[in-house]
């Protein structure tokens, strides 16, 4: 099972700096600590765009910023282990593997997604010693489900990311503009019913938009029942789209790299 | 028999590799030879599929399907992840051609390369020349039928070439495979079938 052998092999070398490893851990407390005293600071004045996450700030921007993380961790993850391998030397001996170089992306996306996780319940876990809230078993494999499924839908994304660092070798404009569309239009610190209309349109096309929205209510309301299909189906379809975009680029992109002899250089 | 039907490949103006035609037989070890720059690693890489040939066939027993019998080593000893054990990046590239062994089968062929006791230590602390013979043994894990070897005993003292030579011509000897090197070294204790002398 390859996927299990990239995983083993990114944890072994992501332990093997271990400052760096348990680091990435402490910052949670301090994010957590300035948002709840932000959140404390605007307690008492209601906004009426915050109704529906139940007028609390505090899960709304932990959820936010936690998702956030994932996304751009998985996703810079495809890109840095390129960027490794190229300048390592041995992306000759993964794009020339047994395995299929749209499979090895993904692998290569499956630790950062794990620490990912496990970082988005740490963060619940800090912002409970904060403000009490509840989250069933089943609400937290919920929230787990909704995370992964709206990860899948920038899979593709991540590909393309992938494909021009694998031919470009420096810049990484793709999830540049990705961190920085989400995070400005998909509602990660600030509801998007605030932004004017036509960035609202924007915001619509993004599956983040509504992996936040959908998360943030099971965790807010310790219920799935706001889960919306029609959410679920647009990020589906956003996904596949992308995906098969995505795996397209990437196989050409490998054609052409073996063609110039570029594969190697970075 | 590998076969090599009209080979082009140039880069932008430069044509490296032109109209290259042979016939490969299996059991034979091949020698490429030529001054620096004529396109020895080209040919190799381009047989392994690293590059893709601007014109011309390759088949193996007939078939131009055939790559993932083909094991290239060459002297890059960064291809490795240096803050791993040898047996974790082993693990990790037999994984990565999705290959399976026992501990046992590692250990083994490790003694044959007497190299056993490089198993367990960090990458990193190897000397050039023990990379170098962990970079073979590591294409020998492919379990290839043709072997591609570009420049790999630039960095070994005689005593770990007399152990590859060995090792190759017993390879050689066993199985139903070639091997083809390209190397600037000189009288290397084994039986070479054939010298090709790239000339532009």
């Amino acid at each position: 099972m390859f996927f299990i052998a990239q995983i083993k092999k990114d944890f072994l070398w992501d332990f093997s700096y271990k400052i760096s490893f348990f680091g990435q851990f402490f910052g949670i407390i301090l994010t957590v600590f300035t948002f709840f005293f932000i959140s404390r600071t605007f307690e008492d004045s209601a906004s009426t765009f915050l109704q529906e996450y139940g007028n609390n700030y505090f899960l709304f921007a932990i959820v936010g910023i936690s998702l956030a993380d994932l996304i751009t961790l998985s996703l810079r993850s495809a890109t840095k282990s390129i960027r490794e391998a190229q300048a390592f030397g041995y992306i000759d001996s993964l794009i020339n593997s047994r395995i299929n170089p749209a499979y090895l992306v993904l692998c290569s996306m499956l630790y950062p997604c794990i620490i990912g996780i496990i970082k988005i319940f740490l963060y619940f876990l800090t912002a409970n010693l904060f403000y009490e809230f509840q989250l069933s078993a089943f609400n937290s494999l919920i929230v787990i489900i909704l995370s992964a499924f709206t990860l899948f839908s920038f899979l593709g994304l991540g590909f393309i990311a992938a494909s021009f660092v694998l031919y470009f070798k420096q810049g990484d404009p793709i999830n540049f503009l990705i961190s920085l569309v989400a995070s400005a239009l998909s509602g990660v610190l600030f509801p998007v019913s605030v932004l004017p209309e036509y960035l609202r349109n924007i915001s619509e096309l993004i599956p983040l938009t509504y992996g936040l929205d959908m998360i943030r209510k099971v965790v807010i309301y310790n219920s799935f029942e706001n889960i919306d299909l029609q959410d679920l189906i647009f990020m589906g379809v956003f996904s596949l789209i992308f995906l098969i975009g995505g795996i397209l680029i990437i196989n050409k992109t490998i054609y052409a790299i073996k063609l110039k002899g570029i594969s190697g250089s970075y | 028999m590998l076969v090599l039907n009209k080979i082009n490949k140039s880069y932008s103006e430069n044509n490296v590799i032109k109209d290259f035609c042979f016939n490969f037989n299996l059991n034979q070890i091949y020698k490429l030879s030529g001054p620096n720059g004529i396109g020895k690693t080209s040919l190799l890489k381009i047989i392994k599929g690293i590059l893709i040939e601007d014109s011309g066939t390759i088949k193996f027993k007939d078939k131009e399907k055939y790559r993932d019998k083909v094991s290239f080593v060459d002297s890059n000893n960064r291809s490795f992840f240096h803050r791993l054990s040898v047996k974790q990046n082993l693990s990790y590239f037999i994984a990565l051609n999705k290959l399976r062994y026992e501990d046992e089968e590692i250990k083994a062929l490790a003694r044959e390369l007497k190299i056993e006791n490089l198993l367990d230590r960090s990458f990193s602390l190897l000397s050039m020349g023990q990379m170098q013979m962990i970079s073979l043994m590591r294409g020998m894990l492919e379990k290839p039928k043709i072997l591609l070897l570009d420049e790999i005993f630039s960095n070994l003292d005689e005593k770990n070439i007399a152990i590859i030579c060995k090792f190759l011509s017993d390879f050689i000897a066993k199985k139903d495979s070639l091997i083809i090197f390209s190397s600037h070294a000189k009288d290397l204790p084994f039986d070479i079938s054939e010298e090709i002398t790239l000339e532009r």
